[in-house]
């Protein structure tokens, strides 16, 4: 049984390999643990064992932050390539409040959806700071999935599951989205590790977590 | 399981205390009861202007939980009375588009990079200062579209000796604006609701769009008027008129001096007024004699008789008739006579003798916003003349310098004149004639900086990018863009947060001013500079910040007083133009270029806007593109006999060359175009890749057309291209 102080580490380390690789990054992925240690969740979750082979044999080649580094513009650049977002709202409905008069209410692909706003009154109330970077995007990927390792501190398995499936049930449709821009193993890898993981932790409890879903 | 801890070395983003997590109450943690929860507070309006053109309506915003919520139009405002177009609702919907820019950007190797506030100033204001001591201050320019920080932007220039601020109105009024200055000494306005005979003639209020002059047009047509619509195409606005005449495009003219004529031959016109308010009348009626409608009817393809029949229909009506003042087309900056055909216009309305009465042409009245100075000392300014040559006899003596020719700054970068420049909510690699000429000036120039919320085509090729603010996000300057019948004053308001690390225009002005060594000239914050600009209108700002909108001074009066002109009256002749060697009276010019009448594929190029966009600003509104889709907007228009004549059928594929450009579009098949020319819709053909909605939608009449300078004003003549039309 993997415990909650394990799966808040393993929250943090998927949401730092979803921010803009560097060295310490990579250095991370070299620890000799790692490969064991993954394969040994993937089980647990009842994933295939073989899931983290690539990636982490790959992160010993000298060349791997430079792949990565492109490999991560290419698919996550706001400018240039694949523009895939990380950022919940984009794959909701803008808002649920039918009394919105603003001709995208119901609209996707923006920011600063309902989920956005909650994200917000979240960290508001655990008086937690989002920095800069992630100005306008309050529910990132990584921020929610830092979110929710905190959770994993203290928050009881209802609170998690209920986190998990009102602000991380997109993860699914990120995946669908990647798949299509024939993303690097590394990439792949990590966020099919992150479905598992996260459609785990719902599969047993009343929130319901079975890949993508049309709410909000 | 208990396993060896992860090395985890990044530290973590999110920071705070955060230890009380499980604190947190399920209804908090829970998305849809705190979605009901939040659906119940209270929703905020917030009087500001809108962004989504150049006439900016005022407008209630109102917020939810720190988000725009709904827009509605402030019914006080004379520019947009109580109403907001289709621009006004669809452009909000990029003040939470993905792709903003977040914060400012440097171009390194061909890529832009994300870089602090701090240091894009730096390195600015660095190559600022080494450009210009080794070009001199004349050297930097900038250019913006219409908004309520030109004042402080003229600031700056000033401030560091330039005298290079332009406007983009040389490609759009500059050519008006000069003929009615000859004429009556300033730019009127129209009073169409009490009229009773209203021609427009190349005007399309119902698609440029002016909100409340479509309202009063519909006012004016409920009492009774009659409204006569003149443009080679059934436009919007003809949809409201009686009559609708498919003027040759370029011709408007000859209507106009034939117009006048009737008048004169007739004695139509109003002869008390002319008598006592107007000078040259003897030597119109020299003239105008060369002009008889059917002369005219040969060269502008309106019969003869229709001609005299709506002069005289015209004239019963004086002095509540009037002649629009006109915009861009025909008198605006489309042809090589626009100056003469405004003056034609300006004298034709005069001869009504409704200049300044009820129902005809009148003086707004607009506020004069009070100065910075004493207490905020002006810079010296330029000590010499803008390198355009406007206002220089023997360049382009009657072009405006105030505005500048702005599409002559692609030349005089690739003259080594300018080398560095500010492009600030205004896109000219888009908006300006001969794109690969603009993006060669643009390029040369050594520093190229853009402030905008997006990637457009010019911010795409700038050497640094600086994120404005979107305009709900931020505080302006106080504007009196709202004249009318009683000024009015307005104030620009944050609505919502910034999104991202962006900054407000006034904002961004004040910091290049400072990290460029010329702050003493911003030592002053925004709400004490517009205190100062509001004090001579005896309104406060606190009173404005709560209304948005505030009329101030006196209600315009119906009566005739001493012009700007040098006579004082209205100059059917002027001896001012004569002075500078130009007719003193309207003559027949024709248009630079004709289509080849034996030519079945020669066309002439004609544009226009449809109500849904501007320019090429909103097209990358997944919204008014839809509609732009779902109306199948996006087509050249042909006149259907010629076009069936080429062998073009309705939907067909056209290709379309000039001697600079050329494209492949669909047509659409219509009796309501002249058969002399084509017509496409302008705001399409988005070329930045950063603009994905919009992105090789269409295509822009400003890539079809020759760099061009108007010989005495030095407007972009931007109708004045012949192009060839097949079947692709």
């Amino acid at each position: 049984m993997i415990t909650n102080s394990e799966k808040e580490r393993f929250c943090t380390f998927a949401a730092s390999l979803l921010a803009p690789p560097e060295v310490a990054m990579v250095d991370d992925l070299r620890q000799a643990e790692l490969q064991p240690l993954i394969e040994l969740y993937v089980r647990e979750w009842g994933g295939d064992g073989q899931l983290p082979s690539v990636w982490i044999k790959d992160a010993g080649r000298e060349d791997f932050l430079p792949i990565l580094r492109g490999e991560y513009e290419r698919l996550f650049g706001q400018w240039e390539g694949e523009k895939i977002s990380l950022v919940e709202s984009t794959y909701k409905t803008w808002t649920t409040d039918k009394e919105c008069r603003m001709v995208f209410a119901v609209s996707k692909g923006l920011f600063m959806g309902d989920c956005a706003l909650h994200m917000l009154e979240i960290y508001r109330q655990l008086s937690l700071e989002i920095p800069e970077q992630f100005q306008g995007m309050p529910d990132h990927l990584i921020l929610e999935l830092e979110l929710l390792a905190l959770l994993y501190k203290s928050a009881s398995n209802e609170q998690i599951e209920q986190f998990i499936g009102d602000h991380l049930d997109w993860v699914p449709d990120l995946k669908e989205t990647l798949e299509k821009s024939s993303p690097h193993p590394f990439y792949r890898n990590v966020v099919e590790l992150l479905c598992l993981f996260l459609k785990n932790e719902t599969i047993t409890g009343k929130v319901k977590y079975h890949g993508p879903k049309k709410i909000h | 399981m208990q396993t060896k801890p992860l090395k985890i070395s990044r530290r973590s983003f999110l920071q705070g205390s955060a230890v009380t997590a499980g604190a947190l109450s399920m209804g908090l943690l829970d998305f849809q009861s705190w979605a009901k929860e939040s659906a119940q507070t209270p929703v905020t309006r917030i009087p500001t202007i809108c962004g989504g053109c150049g006439n900016r309506c005022a407008i209630f915003a109102f917020v939810k939980n720190g988000r725009i919520w709904k827009v509605e139009g402030n019914p006080e405002a004379n520019g947009n009375q109580g109403v907001l177009c289709p621009k006004g609702h669809g452009y909000i919907h990029d003040l939470y588009n993905p792709n903003r820019i977040r914060s400012p950007l440097k171009r390194v190797n061909g890529s832009f990079q994300a870089i602090s506030w701090e240091q894009a100033y730096k390195e600015i204001a660095q190559k600022i200062n080494l450009i210009l001591l080794d070009n001199g201050p004349e050297s930097i320019f900038w250019v913006n579209y219409p908004q309520s920080n030109q004042a402080y932007a003229l600031r700056l220039m000033h401030s560091m000796g330039s005298p290079h601020y332009f406007t983009h109105g040389s490609t759009c009024f500059t050519a008006r604006n000069a003929a009615w200055n000859f004429t009556v000494g300033k730019l009127p306005s129209n009073d169409l609701a009490n009229s009773r005979f209203i021609m427009i003639v190349g005007r399309n209020p119902a698609g440029g769009i002016d909100l409340a002059q479509v309202k009063d047009i519909v006012k004016a047509k409920e009492k009774g008027a009659k409204v006569v619509v003149v443009d080679p195409r059934h436009n919007e606005t003809a949809i409201l008129a009686d009559e609708w005449l498919p003027v040759k495009p370029g011709t408007d003219l000859a209507l106009l001096l034939a117009m006048i004529n009737v008048m004169v031959e007739e004695k139509l016109y109003d002869k008390a007024f002319v008598a006592n308010n107007t000078v040259g009348f003897a030597q119109l009626e020299d003239e105008i004699i060369n002009y008889p409608p059917q002369w005219a009817e040969k060269i502008c393809d309106i019969p003869a008789e229709t001609i005299i029949r709506l002069t005289r229909e015209m004239a019963h009506e004086k002095p509540h008739a009037l002649i629009h003042r006109g915009y861009h087309g025909a008198i605006g900056a489309q042809y090589l006579n626009s100056f003469q055909t405004a003056r034609a216009l300006a004298i034709a309305n005069a001869l009504l003798g409704n200049i300044n009465r009820k129902g005809g042409i009148y003086f707004p009245e607009s506020a004069e916003l009070g100065e910075l100075q004493p207490a905020h000392p002006a810079p010296a300014g330029p000590a010499g003349p803008k390198a355009d040559g406007t206002g220089i006899p023997g360049r382009y003596p009657l072009g405006s310098y105030g505005d500048g020719i702005s599409h002559a700054i692609p030349e005089l970068a690739l003259r080594g004149v300018l080398k560095c420049g500010f492009v600030y909510h205004h896109n000219p690699l888009r908006t300006n004639p001969n794109p690969k000429r603009v993006i060669a000036g643009y390029k040369k120039l050594d520093l190229l900086v853009v402030i905008d919320p997006v990637l457009s085509e010019t911010a795409s090729i700038a050497h640094y990018v600086l994120p404005g603010t979107f305009y709900l996000e931020a505080n302006e300057a106080v504007d009196t863009k709202h004249y009318g019948k009683r000024a009015q004053v307005t104030i620009p308001q944050k609505v919502v947060e910034p999104l991202f690390d962006s900054r407000s225009g006034f904002q961004i002005i004040v910091d290049l001013a400072s990290n460029l060594g010329i702050g003493k000239y911003f030592n002053f914050t925004l709400d004490q500079a517009n205190e100062l600009r509001l004090k001579p209108l005896g309104v406060t700002l606190k009173d404005l910040k709560a209304r948005g909108i505030l009329p101030v001074g006196q209600t315009w009066k119906e009566g005739f007083g001493k012009l700007g002109t040098p006579s004082g009256k209205v100059e059917l002749a002027s001896s001012a133009l004569e002075n500078l060697g130009y007719p003193a009276i309207p003559r027949w010019e024709a248009p630079l270029v004709s289509p080849d009448d034996k030519d079945p594929h020669s066309f002439r190029l004609i544009h226009g806007k449809q109500a849904i966009h501007t320019h090429a600003m909103t097209a990358n509104q997944p919204y008014l593109m839809a509609i732009s889709r779902r109306y199948d907007m996006i087509r050249l228009l042909i006149n259907r006999k010629r076009a069936e004549k080429i062998g073009l059928k309705d939907g067909d594929v056209a290709e379309i060359k000039s001697l600079v450009g050329e494209g492949k579009i669909r047509v659409k098949l219509t009796e309501g175009l002249h058969p002399s020319c084509v017509w496409l819709p302008s705001g399409y053909g988005i070329f930045s890749k950063y603009l994905t909605t919009a992105y090789d939608q269409g295509l822009s009449y400003n890539d079809f057309l020759p760099t061009l300078f108007d010989p005495t004003v030095g407007h972009a003549m931007s109708s004045e291209v012949i192009v060839q039309v097949k079947k692709a």
